[in-house]
């Protein structure tokens, strides 16, 4: 019941369209019968036997009767034809607003759910491989669209087309309606549970093909170890016994198919021919009459067929039900707001006071007790370890975490009541791993200001010592980037997330280790050039590099999530402690 | 991102008819599968398209001749009336017996059918993908540096299925198609010829309209998978940077340009509904029109009695009227997949009729046998000699890589080679394992020239670890024994304990037959790499190659791997590629290279002297180094300097 009321909200603003196209379906149903139908009355006619139930003489009566009805048989044709052409119309209509359902509820599902994934806590797409989140968007979508338009169209379909030709058939004799039916629960019921049975068995060839699957993968990404040691004849084998394995499985599982379509047949065939035998003995003994006979067989037909459809696809039942669950998971998480909270203007003073920080699922702290001041204008070094929570510092003032206990002030306002969207517009990190989306070098510049002129981005690409580059490619700024375009080198990407930053004209920069991946050289280039321009930035750098620090107006040493050290260049040469040692390593090298 | 592949799906408008009979054989070579296949649907079709509807006429006819008077059911005399004067009474239990009979036969038929095709289906599919694998299997270098492994995995998996299910059910379903039509027309012209051609006046009508509007739905269908096939990439790459967007509020203008995509699709595949939804119901209007032309020929003729004399006649044709629609549509619809499995075929014949770039001459291989069944007893002990004389390289025409090179290696030594990317460092050692060979002169292993023994004889004697370290799915054993197919337990044992290994692998929970999933994801990278030397260790290989194996190990493994790395080079021939330079100083001899030429040659002390390249690439790399490894590498020095 849960997921009858789910999937009823997906087809919210399209409930008028289903109801339409529902009792189009019934009116286009009844006339195809009773196009059917007129068989009876034709060979009733050329039989001259009076009609036995209400509708036949309805018919009848309205052309006229019989005596008229012989003499101008070509009203057969005429009705026949005119149904016919009704139940096109009513058909492309009908199909038109399936086609409309089924675009528009698919858009609409898609854009919630990539909604939802883009606005879901950074800690969750963290936690879940993207490959889970690209399944839900695209195969469990699918299914559950299917199953919202498609597959509850086909089984309104079969429940009006049986319940319509039971009807008719019932106007004219009991038993014959009966007779005609009377296979088919049995049929269904059989249907339903041994096409479960063979989806087991699918279910154990698909994960062995998924087993042969990932030898392939294997192989081909450790090719070059499999050339260097001579085992390509080991891998055929080997690749071979997955293979016979899948075979094994596979045929197993076809042959259960191979019955199921066979056995169900037997019961179609069967309907049909109880209903043909049965009615024969009707006919004989002048329950009804031939024509009955004749449109019971032909009705027969039409209704068997749908019936072991349907039982296929409420077996499959099972299968939406679970990719209805993984798209309820996504929809049902808490999305992260980035619009409420205050959104001062920023100067760029940030004051960190016995700040700590843990994660929600750890008791470990990963920072402890931290207190230091930026006045705007200012540049901070950060130095330290691998996890020694420098970059975390850089996750909170981004509000990608928030802190546990103690403050972080910018500009006098509490952090965490400020909007996330307008603190990360404020404050301009340059990730350790650049990225870039597969567009072209211009438009990944301008993502981060889109009224930047070109003026500001070449002078931009400049600073970040890039600009000579981009116009080296045949393209210029033009060059698309990616997979489709050209391959950047680490640095090359490295700065032209730096001139994304500084087209950004944030009060605050953040460089997270990012300035690691551009030689000496470059970081010293950009880092001068960035101080002319900027004058009122403030500016954190967190770094391996003393060359990258030394200049830096204060430098902060953490190790374990605590500040060790604290004070500028001059300061922290004549204490003895880590700034020291690796200073001491770096100017004797050179 | 790697591992989502997204192919554009084209359709190609011509049939392609020389690919489909090369893959057609796969098909060809189970003849007498296809016998069976083919009497099978003989029979399937005979009952559906000509007995059942004789019978069913006959009886409408006997029971029509008896007018309107009840009789007993044991009285009813059935003159059943087959093809070609094929005639003869029964009562309603013989009647019966015939249908049921029928029925049985049939379905026995069809289980039959479906089992054949499936067990086709199967030989095909397992054919092409062995002959596939088999292919990459002997495929050289140049081909995988060409060749995404995305598209590689494509062609094995997608495609083989994709065709083996298109020829072994296409065949299934043409026959059986072809066969219901042909026993349609037969049984229909020989009841009544002129009956026939009333019906068949709108055949030419469904004939065009059917397969105009296929091929459009076709392709409008494939824009907009293609459409939806951009969306996912996009997702992926929006997911991948999530960090990014989030830090730069961005969320908004992301949101506009799924918007933009999702409508896009939206647009397209309404475009496809909408040809559908003119499609359908253009079927229901000719049918329509053929059922009532044929009650409107018939009763004229019926009331005139000259050609039909009674009812039953009309219920076999307006049956005839879909037995004839259905068969059109389905020919149309297996054209349409034919088509749009062709460029599957074509794809993966590319791949099976690719040449080799390195193959042994014919001399060679009659002497030490072929990649795939080579003759190890022939092979002969390598001391381990190497030789590049006046050695060129380029990887495509024009851009060379290696300049002349001229290189000794004596026996037993160890060299190590370092230089930036693109010096030409990895092209040198993929041209000592052969994974190319030289464009211009020679590389002689024990003085002679290899490519007069077979590449088997070359790897056979060589270990090769890469950087990072590979492991396959299944036990530290396995993975071990991977260095040597047929290695003893005890083999393995004093290999790992040769580079530290075997109390770290005692240390799991299984031991050696501890499982490693993923990648062996539970290891650290060092531990991996410390397998992936007992691996090339226990191979005992004359020649050694560490391919920047150290590069993706953290400091405090380094340490252990440098111990192994010691004993792994000892008494072989060894060449080492490195990026971190605290791995080379204890080489014999270090070559710096540039541009594909040899600049610097000798040992640490010497280069250091020279101050030289070396010395500028040593000093610098502290600069690249984390803090951790700065303190470190900056001790170690200490302690080798004095």
């Amino acid at each position: 019941m849960k997921y009858f009321k789910i999937l009823f909200k997906f087809t919210k603003g399209y409930r008028v369209l289903y109801l339409t196209s529902f009792v189009i379906l019934f009116f286009a149903l009844s006339f195809l019968l009773l196009s059917t139908f007129m068989t009876k009355v034709l060979i009733d006619t050329l039989q001259n036997i009076p009609p036995s139930g209400p509708v036949d003489t309805f018919l009848t009566n309205i052309l006229g009767g019989q005596p008229f009805l012989r003499d101008n048989l070509w009203l057969f044709s005429v009705i026949i034809l005119g149904l016919g052409f009704s139940r096109a119309l009513m058909f492309f209509s009908r199909l038109i607003m399936r086609g409309l359902m089924d675009v528009n509820i698919g858009r609409d599902i898609q854009l919630d759910l990539f909604y939802h994934i883009e606005r879901l806590p950074y800690s969750f797409i963290k936690k879940n491989k993207s490959g889970d989140l690209i399944q839900t968007s695209t195969r469990d979508l699918d299914i559950v669209r299917r199953f919202l338009v498609r597959q509850i169209n086909s089984i309104v379909y079969t429940i009006f087309l049986t319940s319509i030709a039971f009807a008719l058939l019932m106007s004219i004799s009991w038993q014959i309606a009966v007779s005609s039916t009377i296979v088919l629960p049995v049929m269904f019921l059989y249907s339903y549970f041994l096409i479960r049975k063979v989806k087991k068995l699918f279910k154990v060839t698909e994960d062995s093909d998924g087993l042969v699957s990932a030898k392939i993968e294997e192989v081909l990404s450790g090719i070059r170890l499999v050339k260097a040691y001579n085992n390509e004849n080991f891998e055929i084998n080997d690749f071979d016994e997955h293979l016979q394995d899948y075979r094994k499985k596979f045929i197993k599982w076809r042959l259960a198919t191979s019955f199921f379509f066979s056995s169900t047949d037997i019961m179609v065939f069967g309907q049909i021919a109880f209903t043909s035998l049965f009615g024969l003995y009707l006919t004989l003994s002048g329950v009804i009459g031939l024509g009955t006979l004749v449109i019971a067989l032909q009705f027969v037909t039409m209704v068997v067929w749908p019936v072991r459809d349907v039982a296929m696809t409420l077996s499959n039942l099972a299968q939406a039900i679970a990719s209805i669950d993984r798209l309820n998971v996504i929809l049902n998480q808490p999305l992260e707001d980035i619009e409420s909270g205050v959104r001062p203007d920023i100067k760029g003073e940030i004051t960190f006071e016995n700040m700590s920080f843990n994660y929600d699922d750890s008791d470990e702290v990963v920072l402890k007790n931290i207190s230091f001041t930026v006045k705007p204008g200012e540049t901070i070094a950060i130095m330290g370890k691998t996890g020694s929570g420098k970059s975390t510092l850089s996750h909170l003032l981004t509000r990608l975490y928030d802190y546990s206990s103690g403050s972080i002030k910018i500009d006098g306002h509490e952090l965490n009541t400020i909007a996330k969207e307008h603190i990360r517009r404020q404050i301009a990190t340059v990730l350790q791993e650049p990225f870039l989306f597969s567009k072209t070098i211009i438009n990944n510049l301008k993502i981060a200001n889109r009224n930047a002129t070109i003026e500001d981005i070449q002078k931009a690409a400049q600073i970040a010592d890039i600009h000579q580059s981009i116009v080296n490619f045949k393209d210029g700024y033009d060059t698309k980037v990616g997979e489709k375009g050209v391959t950047l080198s680490g640095g090359q990407k490295q700065r032209l997330v730096i001139a994304r930053t500084i087209i950004s004209k944030a009060p605050i920069l953040v460089f997270d280790d990012s300035l690691s991946a551009v030689d000496t050289e470059t970081d010293i280039n950009i880092r001068s050039a960035l101080k002319q321009r900027q004058e009122q930035s403030s500016t954190l750098i967190i770094t391996h590099r003393v060359a990258t620090a030394k200049d830096a107006d204060k430098i902060i040493v953490l190790e374990q999530g605590r500040i060790v050290q604290m004070g500028n260049h001059e300061q922290l040469i004549k204490e003895d402690g880590l700034y020291r040692r690796i200073y001491d390593i770096q100017t004797r090298m050179v | 991102m790697a591992s989502f592949s997204f192919e554009e799906e084209s359709t190609e408008s011509k049939v392609n008819f020389s690919s489909w009979f090369k893959i057609g054989r796969y098909a060809l070579k189970r003849s007498g599968l296809l016998i069976v296949m083919i009497s099978l649907m003989l029979l399937i079709t005979f009952h559906d398209g000509s007995l059942t509807p004789l019978l069913t006429r006959s009886m409408i006819r006997s029971v029509d001749a008896l007018g309107n008077n009840p009789i007993l059911i044991n009285d009813l005399v059935i003159n059943v009336q087959l093809l070609f004067g094929i005639e003869f009474a029964t009562g309603f239990f013989g009647y019966a017996t015939i249908i049921i009979s029928g029925i049985l036969l049939r379905a026995v038929a069809v289980y039959l059918l479906f089992f054949t095709t499936n067990f086709l289906e199967m030989s095909i599919y397992i054919s092409i993908r062995q002959d596939a694998f088999a292919q990459v299997q002997k495929l050289s270098f140049s081909y995988f540096d060409k060749t995404s492994s995305g598209w590689l995995i494509a062609r094995l998996q997608s495609d083989t299925s994709k065709i083996s299910d298109m020829i072994s059910w296409g065949i299934t379903r043409f026959v059986w198609i072809s066969f219901e039509l042909i026993f349609t027309l037969i049984t229909m012209f020989l009841v009544s010829w002129e009956m026939s051609l009333i019906l068949l006046a709108t055949v030419p009508l469904m004939a065009i309209l059917t397969p105009y509007f296929q091929l459009k739905i076709l392709k409008l269908s494939r824009i907009a998978r293609n459409a939806f096939s951009g969306y996912v990439a996009w997702l992926a790459e929006v997911i991948a940077g999530a960090k990014t967007i989030k830090t730069l509020s961005i969320e908004k203008n992301v949101q506009l340009e799924a918007d933009e995509i999702v409508t896009d699709i939206r647009d397209k595949s309404w475009k496809t509904a909408k040809a559908q939804a003119y499609f359908y119901p253009s079927v229901v209007m000719i049918s329509t029109m053929t059922t009532a032309i044929v009650i409107l020929f018939g009763s004229q003729l019926m009331v005139s009695n000259t050609i039909i004399t009674d009812v039953s006649i009309f219920v076999l044709f307006i049956g005839f009227v879909r037995a004839l629609y259905e068969p059109i549509q389905e020919f149309v619809d297996l054209f349409t997949e034919l088509m749009s499995t062709q460029s599957s075929v074509e794809k993966i014949l590319s791949l099976i009729q690719t040449k080799p770039d390195i193959i042994d001459t014919p001399e060679v291989e009659a002497k030490y046998g072929s990649l795939l069944q080579p003759k190890v007893q022939n092979y002969e002990v390598m001391t381990g000699h190497i030789e590049f004389k006046h050695v060129k390289f380029s990887y495509q025409p024009n851009v060379p890589i290696l300049h002349d090179m001229n290189l000794v290696i004596k026996a037993g030594q160890t060299i190590a080679i370092v230089g930036e990317t693109g010096s030409g460092k990895s092209t040198t050692v993929n041209l000592l394992c052969r994974f190319y060979e030289p464009t211009e002169g020679e590389l002689r292993i024990d003085g002679i020239d290899y490519r007069q023994k077979s590449v088997g004889w070359l790897r056979h004697h060589i270990g090769y670890v890469q950087q990072t370290p590979f492991i396959f799915s299944g036990t530290v054993r396995k993975n071990i024994a991977y260095g040597k197919t047929n290695a003893t337990d005890e083999e393995i044992i004093a290999a790992s304990k040769a580079v530290d290994l075997h109390d770290l692998i005692m240390a799991l929970p299984k031991g050696y037959d501890t499982v490693l999933r993923d990648g062996g994801s539970d290891l650290s990278v060092g531990q991996k790499q410390l397998i992936a030397f007992a691996r090339a260790i226990v191979r005992n290989p004359t020649i050694m190659i560490l391919d920047e194996a150290t590069s993706s190990i953290d400091t405090e493994t380094e340490a252990l791997i440098q111990k192994a790395i010691t004993k792994v080079l000892k008494g072989r021939t060894s060449v080492v590629i490195a990026h971190r330079l605290s791995t080379v100083v204890d080489a014999d001899r270090i070559l710096v290279m540039k541009d594909g030429r040899i600049i610097e040659d000798g040992s640490h002390h010497q280069l250091m002297e020279q101050r030289g390249t070396y010395h500028k690439l040593y000093m610098n790399q502290f600069a690249e180094l984390k803090v951790e490894q700065q303190i470190d590498t900056y001790q170690k020095q200490l302690k080798s300097s004095t």
